[in-house]
């Protein structure tokens, strides 16, 4: 890896912080306003398909309004009858505990999955998450495209955060320093090496098929 | 902060305004990175959003809506035709030192809708669009593949000989070296396109290497996010810029909302800009031209023209809507593969192309990757873990059914378009295929974009993957190849606009993106849409040329006026 400043230091920038990029004076859209319902709505669908429990998941407060704040900026951009289907969408799925438990007793309950006070509230998520997971999966094809696309909404952002990333071992800000100082290299008159090709090498890889 | 990256060759160097004229919602992009500017366009060439005043009428030679494949390239053309042009770009203008690795903020940057555009059928499923100044091509992979030579009989069959192989030939050069499209360095690529290329080896299946429209591509794999080195050459660093030279002007973030029509006759658009906080629309403004170019897609563009009323002939506008979808396989390894990074598909496995099937890798982020997986809370986060072990990688299906572009309810577009019970057996088909292929190069479970289907872990359960067991309703498709919808014919009878691009019923109109395409064409289309457009171009710059004499030429300033509300 090259060494020395980075060439493109607003790379470390995190999302929440691109209210006004600093390249260009962008501004990131206002988010989505929504009501108390549909808010709390939100959060407990955000809270159920999070990897509450998960050793070494953040999933404190602060991520979870991060992944709030990244999901109402989308609702934003989205055409509007869509934008509405959605929060609607977060409604139901948040009583999805009350509705559902006709056919996933084991699963359900009185209760929204907005709903973590008290005593076993982590073991309540990681069954409300089984509860998602299971109408994803469900006979009725609205209802399960319903789940995914909440989950592609929910988990596209947070696993889109610096913290989470790095908690699962990625960091690409050193390999896109590498490869803009390798560009600026080669756009200066450089030839690429050995050292500059992307590993795993065509050995490496040759050596993985039929182990 | 420090200085802003420069990339040289003039790549990077694109204009970047950046905020309104009163600061109001910003100020200097080379003030905020504390360095001085760099070599920018004069500032009345380019006016933003809040740049826009209620009221403001523009006049120009040829107003070209939208900025991607076919627009910039239409517009460079005109431009160094001596022709006074305007383009008119519903997203903003960001420059590639503004690129980041980051969903969160790339996709209500770059992307229409902030990537939900939808496709309503069977089994409805997502698009994507750019919407920036490069339109898609900021946000594609990136390849360079002319149509096969039985689709360009079939043009020629259907149009004329100059839409055949030999015809479109020098378009097809010229696009390609405009654009510099080339095969990868060797730096450039990582392990899963060397995985995907030596498990069809194994599998004596043919692998072709892309060409991409790149300029020392080094592999840093944002291609969907922008590229972070500068070295796609999307329109935005390579058209535009060209553009911009030559004089054009460019009014960003305003949403064309209809055509002026005099006389029987398009004389311009009007529009409104869009408010940066509320996407709503603020100001009014009004392009007068002597000649408009629509190229803001084959969903956009038809909708635009629908208003109106015009393709009557044929009753075809909006129709012939086709859309390449895809389906993915996301394979987990026992070793890590790090296929982030890396060009985006080095390569293709064009083995079953003539069946019209074509597989490849399209690694993305992790926010990406996890939508991909059909997991929940901590499994999802169980499975994640692996992030580095696992290779995203697609099957493309040529259409065999087409769709429609319509106005819906509630305001919504209503593009709609479902696969047939023939590309369900294709898709199921190419599926087991790349699975094969990683199950050869020792993956140890798959996640296949079929919903209900859990993971596969062994090769025997590959023969559940039938058409018989799974429906249409099941796949989760996508498509970034969005096609038809404003036909190119010879006859109006049976197309929207004539083999020059211009619409049959109404003059003054000429269309130069992929809602041209007379069929699908079972290949990346940008290059295609590009040699289209400036087929166009030429002929409305000789067109102009020839009503005029010589087209006029005057100050950037001079040409704007600016009408109190």
């Amino acid at each position: 890896m090259s060494g020395g400043p980075s060439p493109a230091p607003w790379l470390d920038l995190r999302p929440s912080q691109l209210q006004r990029h600093p390249a260009d004076g962008w501004v990131l859209p206002d988010p989505m306003p929504l009501g108390a319902w549909t808010s709390r709505s939100l959060a407990g669908v955000i809270r159920a398909m999070l990897p509450i429990g998960a050793a070494g998941a953040p999933v404190d407060a602060a991520t979870q309004a991060e992944v709030d704040l990244a999901v109402r900026v989308t609702l934003r951009c989205m055409q509007p009858p869509l934008a509405r289907g959605l929060m609607l969408l977060f409604v139901l799925l948040d009583l999805a505990p009350m509705w559902a438990a006709v056919w996933r007793p084991r699963l359900g309950g009185l209760r929204r999955l907005c709903a973590t006070d008290g005593p076993g509230a982590e073991a309540r998520s990681q069954r409300d998450a089984e509860l998602l997971e299971a109408l994803s999966h469900c006979g009725w094809g609205a209802l399960r495209d319903a789940v995914t696309a909440a989950r592609a909404a929910i988990l596209t952002a947070y696993y889109d955060l610096p913290q989470v990333q790095r908690a699962i071992g990625h960091d690409p800000l050193p390999h896109l320093r590498d490869r803009i100082a390798l560009r600026q290299r080669l756009l200066q008159g450089g030839v690429g090496g050995p050292a500059d090709h992307l590993s795993p090498s065509a050995t490496e890889v040759a050596a993985w098929g039929r182990r | 902060m420090g200085p802003p990256l420069s990339l040289g060759r003039g790549v990077g160097d694109e204009p970047h305004r950046h905020a309104s004229a009163s600061g109001a919602t910003g100020g200097s992009a080379s003030a905020a990175a504390g360095s001085p500017a760099r070599r920018l366009p004069a500032a009345d060439q380019l006016r933003a959003g809040p740049d826009h005043r209620d009221g403001d009428v523009h006049h120009c030679d040829v107003v070209v809506i939208g900025t991607g494949a076919g627009g910039a390239a239409a517009g460079a053309t005109l431009a160094e035709a001596g022709l006074d042009v305007i383009f008119v770009e519903e997203g903003a203008w960001h420059p590639t030192s503004s690129f980041s690795p980051w969903l969160s903020e790339t996709l209500p940057r770059l992307y229409r809708d902030a990537g939900t555009t939808l496709l309503y059928g069977r089994s409805t499923f997502l698009a994507a669009e750019g919407r920036c100044v490069g339109g898609s091509t900021v946000i594609n992979g990136g390849m360079c593949w002319r149509p096969p030579a039985s689709v360009l009989a079939e043009w020629a069959a259907r149009i004329g000989p100059d839409f055949g192989e030999a015809g479109l030939d020098p378009l097809f050069a010229r696009a390609e070296r405009d654009l510099s499209a080339r095969p990868q360095d060797p730096w450039s690529v990582g392990g899963d396109n060397r995985l995907m290329a030596q498990g069809a080896e194994r599998l004596g299946w043919r692998h072709d290497r892309n060409h991409r429209n790149h300029d020392h591509c080094v592999g840093a794999n944002t291609c969907i996010l922008g590229c972070v080195t500068g070295a796609k050459q999307s329109t935005l660093v390579s058209y535009m810029p060209r553009a911009m030279a030559a004089g054009a002007r460019a009014l960003t973030e305003l949403r064309v909302d209809g055509l002026c029509i005099e006389g029987g006759r398009c004389v311009g658009v009007r529009g409104a800009a869009v408010d940066r906080r509320t996407l709503q629309s603020s100001a009014r403004v009004e392009v007068r031209a002597r000649a408009v170019v629509v190229a803001c897609g084959a969903i956009q563009s038809a909708l635009l023209l629908l208003r109106h009323g015009v393709g009557r002939p044929s009753g075809q506008l909006g129709r012939n809507f086709v859309t390449h979808p895809n389906a993915k396989v996301l394979a987990v390894y026992p070793d890590p593969v790090r296929a982030w990074q890396g060009v985006s598909q080095w390569g293709q496995v064009r083995e079953f192309h003539e069946q019209g099937i074509v597989l490849a890798e399209n690694m993305g982020p992790p926010g990406i990757i996890a939508a991909a997986v059909p997991r929940l809370g901590r499994a999802a986060w169980a499975a994640m873990q692996q992030y580095d072990h696992m290779i995203l990688s697609g099957v493309l299906v040529e259409d065999t059914s087409s769709g429609r572009v319509r106005r819906g309810p509630f305001g919504l577009s209503w593009p709609s378009y479902s696969i047939t019970d023939r590309d369900l057996a294709q898709f199921l088909t190419a599926m087991r295929r790349l699975c094969e292929l990683h199950f050869e190069m020792g993956a140890e479970r798959m996640y296949l974009s079929i919903s209900g289907v859990d993971e596969i872990r062994h090769p025997d359960q590959l023969r559940q993957l039938t058409p018989d067991r799974i429906r249409i309703s099941q796949m989760e498709l996508f498509t970034p190849h969005l096609m038809g919808t404003v036909r190119l014919g010879a006859d109006p009878r049976t197309s929207v606009v004539d083999a020059a691009g211009a619409l049959w019923d109404l003059p003054g109109c000429y269309v130069a993106d992929a809602s041209l395409f007379p069929t699908p064409i079972g290949v990346n289309p940008q290059i295609t849409i590009t040699a289209l457009a400036l087929r166009v171009a030429d002929r409305l710059a000789e067109t102009l040329r020839l009503a005029t004499g010589r087209a006029p030429r005057s100050s950037p300033v001079a040409r704007s006026s600016s009408v109190p509300a």
